[in-house]
């Protein structure tokens, strides 16, 4: 009678006590959603072209909050639009009458380093050079871009692959300061000649996953 | 002992209660933590320690009729359902409002955009996964980017299996039969403590009512909860349990037990929003009562509000250990063991120390938001010193805004459109406060010659409203036209101020604007009925100064389609690109800039200047489209700046040019170029906060849809006045063009609504107001 009982004991002690060991693991993360906004102002773009712009995430309070515990940082998702383009003509693109598209814009991450004896926490853009030894990773390459469909839209969302938003995370939690290259391909029809906007204003917002420990 | 121990209790209890005053403070750069989401995100948290309370409440029906006395030491989980992982997360309510953003998100690799998303979305709860981006493009200037831009929701943290709060009670057995179980905790949340009080009452009845034999393994009781949970500044949790137990003691000595409970949660969570975000800077949030800085406050329940519960319990030397699981919003299991230190005639036994596990309920999801966190101090650096050179210097840079976009500007373009335009009459002729007098605004004529000199004609590349001025004569001409027409002339007035004694005031009003018709216009009085009253019968808030401006008018009510018909004319449209020209000076002097001048010129004569004392800075804006003299221009424009210092130097830049296209409908014909003729009807006024549409509307909307071609496109924008909130006034708009849209019926036609953002006349008048609320049908056909 006696061992029935303490194997009964045994059985829920074991039970009770991995369940509650797993909701302390689940608990000791959270993980926090931070958009980032790029807003790009471009003169006299060429297109073919790529255009380079930095962000350190030392600016993001979510980010500053929680260096130190971060234990991953995953670029999620990426949503690209154009707000305001000016044709070579010198007028405004008018989404219902004009008709123009590249044949690509493609997005990609490479980290950069601080300059000898500037700060990691500079927000100047001048005070970090891209790592040479880090890689050029894609983070979305979005296809025959008809710019009336890419105008003041939102829906040109783009999951970043896995593959590259793990490699990605393992450098981020480190080096929170990265560059974001955006190619533009040439404008359809128009191969091999530059054409030339006298202003584009573009547009991306990029989801990173910051997972904390608490 | 137990006197002491409850009196040292009730001590901390009400002391804590009375200091312990400090608010909850939230930061409100959780910009999406409106009450409704943090309800939902946590309300699975809040049902598990509801759940909690009502737990290890009995592990046997029997109680034995005399004192004992133990502690209990329980542990428990639960298994959280699937729907509890997800919640509707509320959305902005501007977020799909194509006039102010355009949204989307994309999950499980399927896209659902704009209209399609509705005003909640699917998101994690506290035991969620991972939550859905919602991306957003923002239309125009008339909300900051900064506002209605992406947003992201709080993750879950993947919790299948929750842990419930750690019981540690005192259980007490009386004479009656009666059981008794305590517990007490205190714990500080942010620097103000929070108590939790359970009282569980287990009441034997088979006993007490001899309801088996004498010595039956069977027990029946009755079982009753109390519990709260409180922080006086903050949280206020109460839950009520009632429950019927059986339980079944077998000769091995392990009894099993059975219960069903309803049990009541109920409570409120508050927290105070922090004045402006931790970073200094002005809240953005796209919700309103973020921006305000409500409390974030929520009530506190469960998903259901009944457990049924089963288990067993046995025991080994002095510990009864008891295992069971319960069907309850939460499916749960519990696990622990009461240390008996007294209870008759079953066993004595050496008392043990216990330590009780180490509680945490600081652990709680919501608590880890609401620190404080440190704001990081930046440094300045200080720029390099430059050698003093005396200087003067400027440069002067021209941009275009169109439809909100801001662009460097080389050319401006005009270009010409036919169009015809309808222009709706309203019927009401407004009068200043106490007066019969027409107010100087409507356009009448002193005799009779003069007005036969008035013609339709007259009213091309008039606005809308001032058409409306004209409506008198309009009115007198049609009768005119229409021998056999007659009007019915209804005067009335305010009840407030000085027209509320003033009786009379309505009828000299409708006698004012009849003798005009028959003096002016040589309209036989027979023709003209005059009533008068007190409040019109569709009266706006008379209460309201706006209101009361609105009341005093006289209506126009005539059969005869042919006299109220709107106005349609034939005219010439111009495109004018950009709206607005914007100068973007820069200047510098060593010895100081003393004053500036910059000019915008058409062949030497000057259309538009800017001057001022001191350095040029900012943006210096002319409203081109809007100016009269634009349509008229045949040549390039140029500009430039000239700046003089203290010391009287000046400099002048080279004059830049704007060049202008200008295409006439008569270039475009002539090279056959691609046109469009853009009929324009800008008709439908709509009473106040209504947004359908009313015979008379219905009426032109059937003209316009026998007016529009197969290859038109068609744009339908809605309007408001000012009065009202801004959001319900966009909804209003929206659905005002919807109304209108559908009546018109055809394939390619698009609406949208502008709400108060876009005040079509000046709201100061009534009539402005009126004609506010409105709604303009733009028709495009291309012509080749």
């Amino acid at each position: 009678m006696m061992k029935i009982k303490v194997i009964m004991l045994m059985v829920s002690l074991i039970m009770l006590s991995s369940c509650i060991q797993d909701t302390i693991n689940k608990f000791e993360h959270f993980t926090v959603q931070l958009p980032i906004f790029f807003k790009t102002d471009y003169n006299s773009k060429s297109v073919p072209d790529t255009s380079i712009d930095f962000t350190n995430l030392y600016e993001y309070k979510e980010y500053n909050d929680n260096k130190g515990k971060i234990d991953a940082a995953e670029v999620y998702q990426i949503n690209y639009r154009i707000d305001s383009l000016v044709l070579e003509n010198g007028l405004p693109f008018d989404p219902n009458e004009d008709d123009l598209s590249f044949d690509s814009v493609s997005f990609m991450l490479k980290f950069a380093r601080p300059l000898p004896g500037k700060s990691e926490y500079s927000t100047n853009p001048e005070d970090f050079e891209p790592d040479p030894n880090s890689k050029l990773y894609i983070l979305g390459k979005y296809k025959n871009v008809k710019v009336k469909d890419y105008y003041k839209t939102a829906y040109n969302i783009i999951q970043v692959p896995e593959e590259n938003a793990f490699a990605i995370s393992e450098g981020l939690r480190h080096t929170p300061y990265f560059y974001i290259y955006s190619q533009y391909s040439f404008v359809t029809g128009k191969y091999p000649n530059e054409v030339v906007f006298p202003f584009v204003r573009a547009k991306y917002d990029l989801v990173v996953r910051l997972k904390v420990k608490l | 002992m137990k006197k002491i121990t409850l009196l040292i209790f009730a001590i901390i209890f009400v002391t804590g209660q009375v200091f312990s005053q400090k608010d909850i403070t939230i930061s409100r750069e959780f910009k999406l933590f409106t009450n409704k989401n943090a309800y939902g995100y946590t309300k699975p948290l809040f049902t598990t320690l509801g759940q909690s309370f009502n737990t290890s409440l009995m592990n046997t029906a029997y109680v034995v009729n005399d004192w004992s006395f133990g502690l209990d030491i329980s542990a428990m989980g639960m298994f959280i359902p699937k729907d509890q992982l997800t919640f509707d997360a509320e959305l902005p309510n501007l977020f799909g409002n194509e006039a102010v953003t355009d949204i989307a998100y994309y999950k499980d690799g399927v896209l659902v955009r704009n209209k399609n998303v509705g005003q909640s979305i699917i998101q994690p709860t506290i035991y969620g996964n991972i939550s859905t981006p919602v991306f957003a493009s923002p239309q125009n200037g008339a909300y900051p980017d900064s506002m209605y831009k992406t947003v992201t929701y709080m993750e879950g943290n993947d919790i299948a299996f929750m842990s419930g709060l750690p019981v540690l009670q005192l259980v007490v057995g009386m004479p009656t039969r009666t059981q008794v179980r305590l517990r007490f905790l205190t714990a500080p949340i942010d620097e103000s403590s929070l108590y939790y009080l359970n009282i569980g009452v287990n009441q034997n009845l088979d006993r007490v009512f001899e309801l088996f034999k004498e010595n039956s393994p069977q027990s029946v009781s009755l079982t009753a909860a109390y519990a709260m949970v409180t922080r006086n500044a903050g949280i206020d949790i109460n839950s009520l349990g009632l429950g019927l137990n059986y339980s079944y003691k077998t000769n091995l000595g392990i009894t099993f037990f059975a219960g069903a409970m309803f049990e009541s949660l109920t409570g409120n969570f508050k927290a105070v929003r922090d004045t402006v975000g931790s970073n200094g800077k002005i809240v953005d949030s796209p919700f309103q009562e973020i921006r305000d800085g409500n409390n974030l406050t929520f009530d506190i329940n469960s998903f259901t509000n009944y457990r049924l519960t089963g288990g067993f319990s046995f025991e080994i030397g002095p510990i009864e250990f008891h295992f069971d699981a319960a069907y309850a919003s939460q499916p749960q299991i519990n696990f622990g063991g009461t240390i008996w230190f007294f209870k008759p005639d079953e066993f004595q036994f050496k008392l043990q120390p216990i330590y009780p596990p180490d509680l945490k309920t600081n652990k709680l999801n919501f608590a880890r938001e609401l620190f404080t966190p440190e704001i990081p101090i930046q440094t300045a650096s200080l720029t390099a010193h430059k050698e003093r050179v005396f200087n003067l210097n400027a440069d002067v840079k021209a941009y275009g805004k169109y439809q909100e976009i801001e662009y460097p500007l080389e050319k401006i373009k005009i270009e010409e459109f036919a169009s015809r335009q309808m222009r709706p009459l309203m019927p009401y002729i407004f009068f200043d406060d106490n007066s019969s007098e027409i107010p100087q605004r409507y356009i009448v004529y002193n005799t009779s010659n003069d007005a036969q000199n008035f013609k339709y004609s007259s009213l091309v590349g008039k606005s809308t409203i001032e058409t409306y001025y004209q409506m008198l004569n309009i009115y007198g001409k049609r009768m005119a036209d229409n021998p056999n027409e007659k009007i019915i002339l209804s005067g009335y007035k305010s009840n407030q101020g000085k027209e509320k004694k003033n009786k009379a005031i309505s009828k000299q009003r409708a006698e004012k604007i009849r003798d005009y018709f028959v003096n002016v216009w040589k309209i036989e009085s027979s023709r003209i009925k005059i009533e008068s009253g007190n409040l019109p019968k569709k009266a706006s808030n008379d209460k309201d100064p706006l209101g009361a401006e609105e009341n005093r008018r006289v209506e126009i009510f005539v059969d005869n389609w042919e006299t109220m018909k709107p106005i349609q004319l034939d005219d010439t449209l111009r495109k004018i690109t950009p709206e607005k020209i914007i100068l973007k000076p820069t200047a510098t002097a060593d010895r100081g800039i003393a004053n500036y001048q910059m000019k915008i010129n058409n062949n030497f004569a000057t259309m538009k200047d800017f001057a001022g004392t001191g350095s040029p800075s900012g943006e210096f804006v002319w409203d081109f489209a809007n100016d009269p003299r634009t349509p008229k221009l045949k040549n390039d424009l140029t500009y430039y700046i000239e700046v003089k210092d203290k010391d009287g130097s000046t400099y002048a830049t080279d004059p830049k040019t704007l060049k202008l296209e200008l295409l006439s409908i008569e270039e475009k014909r002539k090279n056959a170029t691609k046109d469009t003729i853009i009929n324009v009807y800008n008709l439908i006024l709509f009473d106040f906060n209504k947004s359908t549409l009313d015979p008379t509307n219905k009426r032109i909307t059937d003209i316009i849809k026998s007016e529009i071609p197969e290859n038109a496109i068609v744009k339908v924008t809605g309007y408001t006045d000012m009065i009202g909130k801004e959001d319900y006034n966009l909804k209003l708009s929206t659905a005002r063009a919807k109304s209108t849209a559908d009546a018109l019926n055809f394939k390619n036609t698009t609406y949208t609504g502008k709400g108060e953002y876009e005040l079509l006349f000046d709201n100061s008048s009534p009539e402005g107001r009126y004609y506010c609320r409105t709604v303009v049908v733009e028709v495009r056909i291309p012509v080749n």
